[in-house]
């Protein structure tokens, strides 16, 4: 009996030593995995925001010593909201002129007051590398994006509340939906709930209409032709013009409601902006190494030519004027294809801005900026602020954002 | 009316030589054969020929119109025009102002003389197309210009025609179209509502001249439109892949660069090939760094990343071809510093 006590206990013993054994080797297992996850960054937090803005251009401001705000005098007309690329912006409704863009990195909305300088955060949801955005008046948010098998992304969405407006507030989700994918060209209508884009088909484009959520599509026009350009002026139609390129004919078009083309300008070199509250419209060419710019105060009216060389995508007109806009206008331009070079990211220029006054046909200097800051501005995709009072730009050269007050 | 009445004269003819549009009048109205070119109506006998430059007159243009016969001594003869009912002048030729699109405008002419007499009268009736192309080369994603053609590419046109009757413009579907493509008719791609073709590109350097002839089978107008496409060299850019911001497309590298950062991925894009994307398999790209071969991955051919390991300067070189097109060929060459900041002088790739 004493013997298989003994064995009794002897092997207790060892599945007790075994036990312990096994123990410690699992530790040590997981010492060694943890110390690989934290060599990996795992369990690390994530960076925080360093700026009450929480926005990428306030971190890498902080990042590299320097300020968020440093490139103009604080009396300049100008204020560079955005040192870091944007993807695109939209000013929003109110009694207070405030800008709404969206971060390239990030994909995060943030909301900028030009009259204090103030700017907010208002979301959080990560879309990395945003090439395109758009805000509508109403907050509507529009990215677009490459994923890594280069399908052509475009993200329709709302911020889960857009009430955020003071630095405490704490940033929303943005909720949208996914429209299909490789749209070529986008347009949002900045007042209604529309969206106006391409969809490509076997042997053709078809020009279509949804609402914000990619639902209630209604064909609009179909062509063979799939370079399209779209423009929604906010009155509830839509223009379409040709991708332009230096030399070489250009049409644009208003769709009428019949589905049928009016006619607006046909040209070389051809780029359009045509007016919301008006028949006006500022049209350009590219011919030969030179730009022209042309006014035409109604669609009855003949094209009548500006004293200022520039395309049609540097201008903007004033809402509710049916004759008053902005153009900014190259100090030089040293392309014998200005186009295509700008386009390309081959060239870009040093801006003056002027006002233009379709129903004079006339041209007056508003703003040289070269006194206020050493950057040389490359106006791109210009809007002014419902009150008139604001001009919002993207450099093309660095892709940052600016607002000039119009008004001095 | 005519001086000429006879069995003889009892043809009409149009005759499109050097873009001079002829037509002669047959008595009775009858005419043979159908005219080409409706826009000019026939108002009645006559020996006289009207012709008219440009043949297809377009909205508020001017269009020079000229007195012929093969039987009338003209030189020697009275002529005397009128436009609309108003007097326009005299002489064998009148320059006659067009209104807008559909807009009809009736023109006379009376000829007497010791030859003899006579009168003939056509309607203009300006009507345009607007001849829209595009390639199919590549470009990349948001390019706000166009693709044009390069070696191999693919050409689309699209007709849209504007003509009027009763009114209102014809509805392009019920159009007779003719495509030409350097003279010779397309016949396959031509037809009734036929407003669209694709053509393959000249080769590199040619060019292509297309035309479309849009009659309208109710009434007989008709107009015409023609262009000239070249074809080009693709254009090689080299652009920084930002890890954060992605490819930079809105600022290409210069000759002379500089970058922040010591290791720097760079994505390169051929504007105008005849891909679909940058790493098609039917490109072959040859990367060079300071003069030494680089392999690039093969799943993502179009970029490669530098590392630096500290300042320096990385002379890339670029090389690109497409083994089964020998017209296709493309190069560039950049200089770029690394370095922790970039220094002044070149441009930045970090923007």
């Amino acid at each position: 009996m004493s013997l298989v006590r003994l064995v009794l206990i002897a092997i207790a013993v060892l599945a007790l030593g075994g036990l312990l054994g096994w123990y410690y080797f699992l530790q040590g297992a997981q010492q060694e995995v943890n110390t690989q996850d934290a060599s990996r960054g795992y369990g690390v937090q994530a960076p925080s925001f360093e700026g009450s803005a929480g926005s990428t251009n306030e971190n890498v401001a902080s990042t590299l010593g320097g300020s968020a705000v440093p490139t103009t005098a604080p009396t300049s007309r100008l204020w560079e909201v955005s040192q870091v690329p944007v993807a695109g912006f939209g000013w929003q409704g109110g009694s207070v002129p405030t800008l709404r863009f969206v971060e390239r990195s990030s994909g995060n909305v943030l909301q900028a007051t030009p009259s204090s300088g103030n700017v907010v955060r208002l979301t959080d949801t990560l879309r990395p590398e945003i090439y395109q955005a758009s805000v509508t008046r109403d907050g509507s948010v529009l990215e677009r994006s490459i994923d890594q098998n280069g399908t052509l992304i475009t993200f329709a969405g709302v911020a889960a509340s857009s009430s955020a407006t003071t630095a405490t507030s704490s940033p929303d989700t943005l909720l949208g939906s996914q429209l299909p994918q490789n749209i070529r060209a986008v347009t949002t209508d900045p007042i209604s709930d529309t969206l106006y884009f391409t969809v490509s088909q076997p042997s053709d484009v078809a020009i279509v209409s949804t609402n914000w959520a990619g639902q209630k599509e209604k064909q609009l026009f179909t062509s063979a032709i799939t370079q399209w350009r779209l423009i929604a002026d906010g009155d509830g139609t839509l223009v379409l013009f040709q991708a332009p390129a230096d030399n070489v004919q250009g049409y644009a078009y208003r769709l009428q409601k019949n589905g049928t083309l009016l006619l607006l300008a046909q040209g070389l070199g051809l780029t359009v902006l045509p007016n919301a509250s008006s028949s006006a419209l500022i049209f350009g060419t590219s011919q030969g190494g030179s730009l022209s710019l042309f006014s035409q105060s109604s669609s009855s009216a003949s094209p009548q030519a500006l004293s200022i060389q520039t395309v049609a995508d540097k201008c903007a007109w004033v809402p509710g004027s049916g004759s008053i806009g902005y153009c900014a206008a190259p100090k030089q331009v040293t392309s014998q294809q200005f186009l295509d070079d700008w386009y390309q990211g081959n060239i870009h220029t040093s801006d003056t801005f002027y006002e233009v006054d379709a129903s004079e046909a006339s041209t007056t200097l508003l703003y040289d900026p070269s006194g206020d800051t050493n950057a040389s501005l490359d106006v791109e995709s210009p809007s002014i602020d419902p009150s008139g009072q604001y001009l919002a730009f993207i450099n093309a050269a660095d892709q940052s954002l600016w607002v000039l007050h119009i008004t001095q | 009316m005519s001086a000429y009445n006879g069995d003889m004269l009892r043809t009409l003819t149009a005759l499109l030589c050097g873009g001079i549009l002829l037509v002669a009048f047959a008595p009775g109205g009858a005419f043979w054969p159908e005219p080409a070119f409706a826009q000019v109506n026939f108002g009645g006998a006559s020996a006289l020929i009207i012709s008219a430059a440009p043949a297809h007159p377009t909205p508020n243009s001017t269009v020079e119109l000229t007195a012929e016969s093969p039987l009338l001594d003209l030189a020697d003869s009275d002529i005397e025009w009128s436009v609309n009912g108003k007097s326009a002048g005299s002489g064998e030729t009148i320059r006659v102002q067009l209104g807008p699109l559909g807009q009809e405008t009736d023109v006379s002419v009376s000829v007497s003389g010791t030859s003899g007499s006579d009168s003939a009268q056509i309607s203009l009736v300006p009507s345009s197309i607007d001849l829209l192309w595009e390639a199919d080369s590549y470009v990349p994603p948001f390019y706000l210009g166009r693709a044009l053609p390069g070696s191999g590419s693919m050409i689309r046109l699209f007709a849209i025609p504007h003509m009027v009757q009763a009114g209102s413009e014809i509805a392009p579907s019920g159009l007779q179209y003719t495509w030409k493509l350097n003279g010779a008719t397309l016949k396959a791609q031509s037809g009734i509502g036929e407003s669209s073709i694709v053509v393959p590109a000249a080769i590199l350097y040619g060019s292509d001249t297309i035309i479309v002839d849009v009659v309208a089978p109710s009434n007989g107008l008709s107009a015409e439109a023609s262009i000239s496409i070249r074809t080009g060299d693709p254009y090689l850019a080299l652009y920084d892949d930002s890890p954060l911001f992605g490819i930079m497309y809105h600022q290409s590298l210069s000759g002379e660069s500089n970058a922040d950062e010591s290791e720097t991925s760079f994505a390169a894009v051929p504007y105008f090939a005849e891909v679909s994307t940058p790493n098609d398999q039917s490109l072959a790209y040859a990367w060079t760094v300071n003069g030494s071969s680089v392999n690039a991955d093969p799943k993502d051919p179009s970029e490669i990343t530098i590392d630096a390991q500290s300042q320096g300067v990385a002379q890339i070189g670029l090389s690109l071809s497409n083994p089964s097109d020998p017209f296709f060929s493309a190069q560039g060459s950049w200089q770029v510093a690394f370095s922790a900041n970039a220094a002044d002088g070149g441009t930045s790739v970090f923007h």
